[in-house]
């Protein structure tokens, strides 16, 4: 909220500047965002008056106006047709920067010197007018400056209003906290009406249908208005608030809006069909046309301000356009009601409207104050517009407020806040937020004032005597904690330990959003019912592009990956380790499962000399690592066997990472498809691990193995196989043979071409033999490693190279 | 005899000289030969001990051996050193050439490594780490948090809702039982109190959910919710607590002020600042003039909380918080963008 200080001043003296005043308010919880000073560029436009016009020697459409300042006269050349003698108007000088961000200089024009610049309204931005020099009012003094002369010398506040201080929401409310602070009263302004003609409760009639939604209403009449601008010190004062001036009838509702937070609408009583206002709920389908032209569809929730044709307002967020004030209004019927703030909420919400009053309606008026705002806003049209008031006001208040009455015990504040304050300190503090306080032994009994709907149960009130008491004369301390804590899970372990084996390996850990474009299931190649397609879909989101929640991790990774490629980086490893979901059921909560994925796109190693050329990245680079990161974290015993359903990887460069039949994850290069539907430069070769699979086959506690003492013996071994032929088969069989002292099986080499017979490879083995008790000798390696070898060939059916 | 001896110094003198200009080893070597080889110098003339009288011949003996020992330890010596000097005069090594790595150091992600530096500091001080769903129940993330439907305060959380299978109730916004994206941390709280009975004393680290996006806001953020309940625990040690916590992570000589708030689960609820650490509280673009930055909310638990998990408000008092892990890592690094973190640029990235 905008708080000009100077009418602040008009109802509570402090002895603050600006800066001061922002720096206490923020300190009892009215947030001081900023300090402006909106209109200082006023500062260097003068209050001026025209003394002569005379013509431009070199121009026919320029005059050269001789201004007087008081004391100095200027000549100014100007081109704005209404300039005449005796007009006073605003003289912007040079160094002036006006909102067009035009800065005034001293110029000449057409060989005429021209220090400074008459202006218009608009030029001013105080207004719309732009058809010639403003013709400011006559009670303007010359030689003023226009922000003293408007009253726009103001420093403004920037006040930042937590939802549960509705009453703040007005320059009366701020008014009060300050009172609070320094120990002060309010100056509440000025009511003098005088009624005249028939009483208004004679000719208009209110009837409140659904009390539950307005708790009250006060209407009140005010005849023969005159229909034109509100004085300027009303404007200015509007102007510094944000809200732009329109004509007296609507500024003053919006001025005593600004001064009590009590929301006021002006109807033009004419227009109200019987002279009959009905408060209730709209039919289903019901419409009506609000001030902005737009039509709205209403529900049976939605509160309507009615006559008896139909809606003529939608009640406390905006007027209807048939009972709106126009040129042609003669009375006016000032409504000031309470309604249910649930009730506008849902309203202002669902029809996506936010007004200055749907905004405190919201967050609860005084209903208290109603009464009040009307006889002020009357007051108002009354002096500043000619209106004769109608005798009687119309006040219908079905629910009338019942004061709170709470009790709070002063140890209750120690348990809380850690200190003493002493029980007079307690009662000092809450009498000066004009809470009624009686007291009792060691317990006080409060009545808070009607516009303090925050204040219900005893541990707001102490809130608000730690609140004046200043958190900053509370003081700090250390409580006496148990030496027991529970250590981090073993999963949250694992997970950040996995995390730096990632890195110390050479990835780079990204973190992307959580939700993910549903059309990149298309651009994975998933078939519809594909289990990945299964995931949480967003009502609201922010764009298709992230309209679904994630049930994989190699999104993200493509997309940082392709990210990385406009950035000319196309040679990466990238990990993330985050969550995934799934909806299995719908109305459910989805399930969250732990995954790691990485990306790895470019070549086998870092570009350098000695790798020149470079090599690009293949299956083996990704595969070593999984290896790498598995052996790291105690998973032995891994399988890696080809996978044919997974859509997005290569069908013949990809695999299924299996432990005891589990599957734990899957590796591959990206599908030749997917890799063109990202327009990656480089194969990129992607894998993805289900984090609570790793944790279910690892080890629970890492275990000693004693190291050999006697030396190894190692026998290679060569076979011609078919190119199909795959490696681990021959390991896998000389494992399950579990032969004595054979420590391990090895592939050491490949080999393919000259020397070995097409359509074969050759693989070589190296296996090692090792007693644990003695030195095994020559023969007898001899002797296993012969039968081991005659036993492949003859399960394989294969030679020996 | 005199003879003898004589010359056996010179011959010394000799091959010491000789060996000290020596320039490699052939010539070491044949110094050796010529000096102390079977055939060499100093034996032909110990061979001519014959002719010398037998008492005398243990001195010349003696002194021959010296000898002999001298020019052997003067070989050595400079064969040490000549071939010392040799491996500083052979080719050298190019060692500004690049060094030979498969591959660049990988980096954890900067919210990582905050996260970790904010964890840390609470785990020393005794909290566990509480984790809960990403994807929450309305309940959890609002009316169990004293924010009820329809309350103002939802404006502070802009909500992203999960699609339900049964028809949408027009009844905007919704009820307790929709499904959402968490949109605070402050949701784990619920759920541990209800499955634990007090004390409790959790940190709550996670990704939270925003429908916000512009220069300063990215819809998906991480936050750290802390939770404190025991008996006696009061508004100083919320103080005490987080003042510690903040002189951890930005050192002690940062200034801290905590001033009234509003959250809905929290009264008395405290805006947290620090002194800024960019200005250093002098006032500037990055605090707005004021010397302060926002860095956390904080408060002491609701009793409408603790009524809603089954806890006695009476004896049990917390005090709980949520701070922001972007805030922190954009201050402690410098960062004015907070896009960049989810933008994952390699460039970025291996910065940290």
């Amino acid at each position: 909220m905008l708080v000009p200080v100077k009418w602040l001043k008009e109802f509570v003296d402090f002895p603050y500047s600006p800066a001061e005043l922002a720096e206490r308010l923020t300190m009892t919880g009215l947030e001081v965002e900023g300090i402006e000073e909106p209109f200082s560029y006023l500062k260097k436009v003068v209050v001026g008056q025209i003394e002569t016009v005379k013509p431009h020697p070199n121009a026919d459409r320029l005059k050269i106006c001789v201004v007087s300042l008081g004391e100095d006269k200027l000549e100014i050349v100007c081109g704005a047709p209404n300039v005449r003698e005796g007009m006073r108007v605003p003289l912007a000088l040079p160094g002036c920067k006006l909102p067009s961000g035009l800065e005034v200089k001293k110029t000449k024009i057409r060989g005429i010197k021209s220090p400074g610049m008459l202006c218009s309204q608009k030029e001013l931005g105080l207004g719309e007018d732009h058809s010639g020099i403003w013709t400011l009012p006559k009670d303007l003094k010359i030689g003023l400056t226009l922000a003293e002369a408007l009253g726009l010398d103001d420093a403004v506040l920037e006040v930042s209003i937590t939802p549960n201080r509705g009453d703040c929401l007005s320059i009366l409310g701020v008014a009060r906290e300050i009172a609070a602070l320094t120990k002060q009263k309010v100056r509440y302004p000025e009511v003098n009406i005088e009624e005249t003609g028939a009483p208004a409760d004679e000719e208009f009639k209110v009837t409140v249908v659904h009390p539950d939604h307005c708790y009250r209403y006060v209407g009140r009449l005010i005849r023969d208005i005159k229909l034109g601008p509100s004085p300027w010190w009303m404007q200015a004062r509007l102007l510094l608030a944000g809200i732009r001036p329109i004509n007296n009838i609507v500024d003053i509702t919006n001025y005593v809006m600004l001064e009590c937070g009590q929301p006021l609408h002006a109807f033009d009583a004419e227009r109200i069909a019987k002279k009959h206002i009905i408060v209730r709920l709209a039919k289903e389908g019901e419409r009506i046309t609000t001030l902005d032209g737009k039509e709205h569809a209403l529900t049976s929730l939605d509160l309507l301000i009615c006559d008896l044709k139909g809606p003529i307002a939608l009640a406390g967020i905006m007027g209807g356009h048939n009972s709106e004030i126009t040129p042609e209004t003669r009375h006016v019927f000032l409504e000031s009601a309470y309604f249910n703030p649930v009730t506008i909420r849902k309203t202002a919400k669902r029809l996506g409207i936010s007004t200055e009053a749907s905004y405190r309606f919201e967050r609860e008026v005084d209903p208290e104050d109603t009464f009040f705002a009307a006889q002020r806003a009357s007051y108002l049209m009354q002096l500043l517009a000619a209106g004769k008031v109608a005798p009687r006001a119309i006040d219908v208040y079905p629910k009338p407020y019942r004061p709170k009455r709470v009790f709070l015990r002063i140890p209750r504040v120690k348990q809380i806040l850690g200190m003493e304050i002493k029980k007079e300190q307690v009662v000092d503090i809450l009498k000066a937020l004009q809470i009624e306080v009686k007291e009792g032994d060691n317990t006080l009994e409060l009545i808070p004032p009607s516009y303090r709907h925050d204040l219900e149960r005893e541990i707001d009130f102490i809130e608000e005597v730690a609140r004046l008491y200043g958190y900053e004369n509370i003081p700090s301390s250390f409580p006496v904690i148990p030496l027991k804590a529970k250590p981090i899970s073993f999963a949250q372990k694992i997970r950040e330990q996995i995390k730096d084996i990632m890195a110390g390996l050479g990835w780079s850990e990204v973190i992307t959003y959580a939700f993910i474009d549903p059309k990149i299931f298309d651009k994975l190649r998933l078939p519809q019912n594909h289990p990945l397609r299964k995931v949480p879909k967003l009502l609201n989101p922010l764009t298709s592009e992230r309209a679904v929640m994630r049930s994989t991790l190699i999104p993200g990774l493509l997309e940082a990956c392709d990210y990385n490629r406009r950035q000319q980086i196309s040679h990466l490893r990238l990990f993330e380790l985050s969550k995934v979901f799934f909806q299995h059921k719908e109305n459910n909560l989805p399930e969250e499962r732990y995954k790691l994925g990485g990306i790895l796109s470019g070549y086998h190693y870092d570009f350098s000399w000695h790798f020149n050329p470079p090599q690009e990245a293949d299956f083996y680079d990704l595969k070593g690592n999984i290896e790498a990161l598995l052996k790291a974290i105690g998973i032995e015993g891994v399988k890696f066997v080809f996978q044919e359903d997974i859509p997005y990887l290569h069908p013949a460069r990809s695999a299924y990472v299996i432990k005891e039949d589990k599957t734990i994850g899957y590796l591959g290069e990206i599908h030749p498809e997917v890799q063109e539907a990202w327009d990656l430069k480089y194969t990129a070769f992607v894998f993805e691990l289900d984090i609570d699979a790793l944790l279910g086959c690892m080890p629970d506690q890492k275990r000693f193995k004693p190291l050999p003492k006697f030396p190894f013996t190692s026998r290679d071994a060569a076979f011609i196989v078919p190119l199909d032929f795959v490696a681990q088969e021959i390991e896998d069989f000389v494992f399950d043979l579990k032969v004595s002292y054979l420590e391990k099986i090895s592939i050491i080499d490949v080999y393919q071409g000259k020397g070995i017979p097409e359509g074969t490879k050759s693989l070589t083995y190296r296996l090692v033999y090792r007693a644990p008790d003695r030195t095994l000798t020559d023969e007898e390696v001899e002797k296993i490693h012969k039968t081991i070898v005659n036993k492949i060939l003859k399960q394989f059916q294969i030679t020996v190279r | 005899m005199e003879e003898i001896l004589a010359r056996l110094e010179e011959i010394e003198k000799e091959a010491l000289s000789a060996i000290e200009i020596a320039h490699n080893q052939e010539a070491l070597e044949e110094i050796r030969v010529r000096y102390l080889g079977r055939k060499g110098i100093v034996n032909a003339i110990l061979r001519g001990i014959k002719d010398v009288p037998p008492e005398l011949r243990p001195t010349i003996g003696q002194k021959g051996n010296e000898v002999k020992e001298k020019i052997q330890t003067a070989l050595e010596q400079r064969l040490k050193a000549l071939k010392q000097a040799e491996l500083s005069t052979g080719p050298r090594l190019d060692i500004t050439l690049p060094g030979r790595r498969a591959y660049f150091y990988g980096t954890l992600h900067p919210i990582t490594q905050t996260l970790r530096e904010i964890c840390d500091i609470f785990l020393r001080m005794g909290f566990e780490i509480a984790e809960g769903p990403d994807v929450e129940v309305g309940f959890y993330n609002f009316d169990a948090l004293n924010i009820p439907p329809h309350h103002p305060a939802r404006d502070m959380h802009d909500t992203f809702f999960v699609a339900k299978e049964a028809k949408l109730s027009p009844h905007f916004p919704k009820e307790k039982d929709d499904i959402l994206l968490r949109t605070h941390t402050s949701s784990i709280q619920i759920r541990v109190m209800k499955n634990q009975p007090p004390p409790v004393r959790i940190i709550a680290p996670g990704a939270v959910y925003r429908c916000d996006a512009d220069v300063s806001h990215t819809p998906m953020f991480h936050q750290v919710e802390g939770l404190l309940v025991d008996k006696n625990v009061s508004f100083t040690h919320l103080k005490g607590i987080l003042t510690a916590f903040m002189e951890a992570i930005f050192g002690e000589k940062i200034g801290v002020r905590f001033r009234p708030s509003y959250f809905p689960f929290t009264e008395p609820s405290a805006e947290m600042d620090i002194s800024c650490v960019i200005c250093g509280g002098k006032g500037c673009r990055v605090c707005k003039g004021t010397g302060w930055l926002e860095i956390l909310g904080c408060g002491m638990v609701d009793p409408a909380v603790f009524i809603q998990v089954g806890y006695d408000p009476e004896e049990w008092t917390g005090f709980a918080f949520g701070l922001g892990v972007e805030r922190i890592a954009m201050l402690k690094y410098g960062i004015d963008d907070i896009r960049l973190f989810f933008e994952n640029h390699l460039r970025f990235l291996r910065q940290f």
